[in-house]
């Protein structure tokens, strides 16, 4: 016997979801650009933004994909998401030092046709070789894949206050009181990629997860996919402080704090409203034979 | 020889402080109530029996400590990267990992126990007050003592991985460890208290956990102690003896035959695990005998 | 609408026009590298495949037994499949990065013996466990009799269930998993390794030794990476839980080595592409 695991019906359509959180999310890319333009670090946080409209998207295509019978659970999506997502990002990141085009801009617009083309082939390889036969399983693994992709894009570039594959690489260590350049104190070379891999694993599943249930409402469920995204942020931003200077890895942690206090409280009150009883130190309420 | 025995002495306390992490791990997440035993505590309100368990639907365990381990080796590494002292970067680095922790325990049980509400089940708000807390400083000491055995890894033993990557690494397989020794002892022993020991759960019984306890109703935190009776130790000398025996092995004979020494003695090491798990399989069999009697046409094949 | 449960595992045995499709991509990836860059790049991506179905067949030998395994319902280790395959080739990955020096046989040998080793171990401890702590023997549902040791299973089966613990081939089959993952897992990374510390020194005019960190750290990002995702698509074919190499859906394995082999060409393309080009 299993849980009863049914999905609400009703609620903001996913297409509109889609829209919201892709564009969003590149538009949030973009403006971390600024830093570039302006000579400054302050505007990483957008990355952090990206991340969180991703994460949102991300939660209702696996609320989409599980409606149509996934057979195996809900983490593994997650899993599979991020474990192409990164790779995508990787690549995507060195496009504008391969040669064709130079300006750092073509990096979030190629992040995500990598990563659609990756989710597809993935999604089709679920479909038809291993016969999972599932509708939606393409274009939702695709878009889970661009999910991921996004979401270890933005978080890097909140660290790093860039996302190109050169500064994402190269951090800079103190040798006798100089600033040193060097390949491990950066975010791919010192591993603190593979934490917002696992961030965002557990992140975008999380959501979906947590409000499994009979009287599962999207807006609730949604909610709950930004509050993770600003507890990433979070913790992404004291990370950063190893990376980019004080003032912005600060201005990067009170934007994600504030955001955090907000979407966590908004959830409380969604529970709240959704739940049976919401009870303080009362005994067991047992049923009542009808 | 000096070298040997400082390598030697490092995979001592790295298989030590594996130990308690991985009993601290289990401990966690049976008072928490989270991996696949926790299907029974979301199962009983469908099935009538309305409960207050903390109920921590976050994922695997597996996947969940590949997260915190590796948030507080990543925090730790970014600390270091700021001159922090490594003690202090551990300690501030897994409490960070813990609050995230917490955030996510109580948001997964709202979100479980707030969704079923058609079967009636109350969300119990001063369950998050007393059993958040007290998960929190149990995965506290499993995130620190495992953060601790990585940052060894890499600055004692040199091993080429980056922290935030180590802690990656061993936090899944911390969790896998746990996980596969700890769920069955909590989930029959303790779960379904009221079967007769020494059987299954029949699937008729699924959902009829135990909700009343020694003493009035039953709480996660009981949990813990009963944990710590014989699940918690045996995931922690699983997890200790997982990281003791790779590092030992590697240390010890990797002089020998170029490297193929150490992979010699892994076969070696994997062949007695084999005789022993034979050794108990048979006891196991002999001593506690069948359930209903054999049958002639079984007994002669 | 329910999500588990649903439409899914349909049709048993191979799809002819899927796996067709699956092989062209696999064979457009090795085109698109031999164009590139021929030679080592083409070698590692060769290895990659290799490492990714043997993930992909690896996964099917470890005895998952999921939820109901957690109540001494089923056999099999009361864990997921895709993060128990993980944990055990993770831990196989640390041993065989570390023995990454020593050279290249020595590597994989210590990646697949540390994945077998963390599986031996939590098999045991899994045994104590039902044993000492829970006092049911072993017993599988699948078969009446164990392969390799001969033991029978029906009268050690409690009522009601449809076996526990880990019989030894179960046992057997968990220590293979574990040692194939791992063995995949480590050659995905030594290649991707090899790749990065061949044509990153160029691409970023720096010596060898000031890139072999970040080569590390970034061959290490893509290993776990990818197990995971082959990881998962063994999961998808299994569809939930498996008693080890003697259940009868261990036979579908085809199915997830092709899909893994064409998901780690595509994905090795995409890794191997970032030093290259």
């Amino acid at each position: 016997m299993s849980v009863e695991i049914t999905v609400s019906e009703g609620g903001m359509p996913h297409n509109k979801v889609m829209m919201i959180g892709l564009v969003g999310a590149v538009v949030c890319l973009y403006l971390t650009y600024l830093n570039q333009m302006a000579g400054t670090e302050m505007f990483s946080f957008f990355g952090g933004i990206a991340a969180v409209l991703a994460l949102w998207w991300g939660t209702d295509t696996i609320k989409h994909l599980c409606s149509y019978g996934l057979g195996t659970g809900v983490p593994s999506a997650g899993m599979i998401a991020l474990g192409s997502g990164v790779i995508a990002m990787v690549l995507s990141t060195k496009l504008s030092a391969m040669g064709f085009v130079s300006s750092p801009l073509v990096i979030p617009i190629g992040c995500i046709i990598i990563a659609a083309i990756l989710g597809a082939i993935l999604g089709y390889i679920a479909n038809n070789i291993v016969n999972m036969n599932i509708p939606v399983m393409v274009v939702s693994l695709a878009e889970l894949c661009i999910v991921g992709a996004i979401t270890v894009l933005g978080l890097s570039a909140m660290a790093d206050g860039s996302f190109v594959f050169a500064d994402l690489i190269t951090g800079s260590k103190e040798f006798f009181g100089v600033a040193v350049p060097d390949y491990q104190a950066s975010v791919i070379g010192g591993g603190i990629i593979a934490v917002i891999f696992m961030l965002g694993g557990i992140a975008v599943q999380h959501a979906f997860n947590a409000c499994l249930g009979p009287n599962e409402s999207q807006d609730r469920t949604l909610m709950l996919a930004a509050e993770c995204g600003f507890l990433s942020m979070i913790v992404v931003s004291i990370m950063s402080f190893a990376f980019i200077s004080m003032t912005a890895a600060v201005v990067s942690f009170i934007v994600s704090v504030i955001g955090w206090v907000y979407t966590y409280n908004q959830y409380l009150v969604m529970s709240k409203r959704d739940a049976y009883m919401w009870l303080d130190a009362q005994p067991i309420l047992e049923k009542k034979e009808a | 020889m000096e070298e040997l025995l400082f390598g030697i002495g490092i995979s001592a306390v790295a298989g030590a402080l594996a130990t308690v992490s991985g009993a601290a791990e289990d401990t966690e997440s049976d008072i928490g109530s989270q991996g696949d035993p926790n299907s029974q505590v979301q199962l009983a309100p469908q099935m009538g029996y309305i409960h207050r368990i903390y109920s921590k639907a976050i994922s695997g365990e597996p996947p969940a400590y590949g997260l915190w381990c590796a948030l507080g080796a990543g925090l730790a590494w970014a600390l270091m990267a700021i001159n922090y002292n490594p003690v202090l970067a551990i300690v501030l680095g897994s409490a960070i990992a813990v609050f995230v922790q917490g955030v996510y325990a109580t948001t997964a049980y709202l979100g479980r126990t707030a969704s079923l509400a058609k079967f009636e089940q109350p969300v119990y708000i001063d369950l998050i007050k007393s059993v958040t807390t007290v998960t929190m400083a149990h995965a506290f000491v499993a995130i620190f003592t495992c953060v601790s055995m990585c940052f060894l890894m890499v600055n004692a033993l040199g091993h080429p991985f980056p922290l935030p990557l180590l802690g990656l690494v061993w936090g899944i397989a911390l969790g896998a460890a746990g996980s596969a020794t700890g769920n069955p002892f909590y989930g029959k022993e303790r779960q379904y208290q009221t079967q007769a020991f020494g059987a299954g759960v029949p699937i008729s019984a699924s959902g009829n956990i135990v909700r009343y306890a020694e003493a009035g109703q039953r709480s996660s935190l009981d949990n813990g102690w009963f944990t710590s009776k014989m699940g918690g130790p045996a995931s922690g000398v699983c997890f200790g003896l997982i990281v003791f025996l790779e590092l030992w092995r590697t240390i010890f004979f990797e002089e020998f035959a170029a490297g193929w020494g150490a992979v010699i003695a892994g076969i070696v090491l994997i062949l007695i695990f084999m005789i022993i798990d034979r050794f108990v399989e048979t006891w196991a069999r002999k001593t506690y005998g069948p359930y209903t009697e054999e049958t002639a046409e079984e007994a002669s094949s | 609408m329910s999500a588990l449960g649903g439409g899914s595992s349909g049709g048993e045995g191979i799809n002819p026009v899927g796996t067709v499709v699956g092989i062209v991509l696999l064979l457009l990836s090795l085109g698109v590298i031999f164009i590139v860059s021929p030679g080592m790049a083409l070698m590692a991506l060769i290895g990659v495949i290799i490492g990714g179905l043997l993930i992909g067949f690896g996964v099917h030998f470890v005895p998952v037994g999921g939820a109901p395994a957690a109540m001494g319902q089923s056999p099999g280790i009361a864990t997921g499949v895709t993060m128990l395959a993980a944990g055990a080739g993770l831990a196989g990955l640390f041993g065989g990065a570390w023995a990454a020096e020593l050279g290249f046989g020595v590597a994989l040998a210590g990646g697949a013996i540390g994945g077998g080793l963390m599986m031996a171990i939590t098999c045991l401890m899994v045994n104590v466990i039902y044993v000492y702590a829970m006092g049911i023997p072993a017993a599988s549902g699948k078969v009446a009799k164990d392969p390799i040791t001969g033991d029978t299973f029906e009268a050690y089966k409690s009522q009601g269930t449809e076996g526990h613990g880990l019989p030894f081939i179960s046992y057997v089959g968990g220590v293979i998993g574990g040692a194939l993952g791992g063995l995949g897992g480590t050659l995905i990374y030594l290649e991707l390794l090899a790749v990065y510390e061949e044509f990153l020194p160029t691409a970023l005019n720096a010596p060898a030794e000031q890139i072999l960190p970040l080569a590390v750290s970034m061959a290490g990002v893509f290993a776990i990476g990818m197990f995971l995702v082959n990881a998962v698509i063994a999961a998808y074919n299994i569809t939930g839980t498996i008693e080890g190499p003697h259940d009868p859906k261990f036979k579908r394995f085809p199915r997830a080595v092709i899909g893994c082999a064409v998901a780690s060409a595509v994905c090795g393309l995409l890794a191997i592409l970032v030093a290259v080009m």
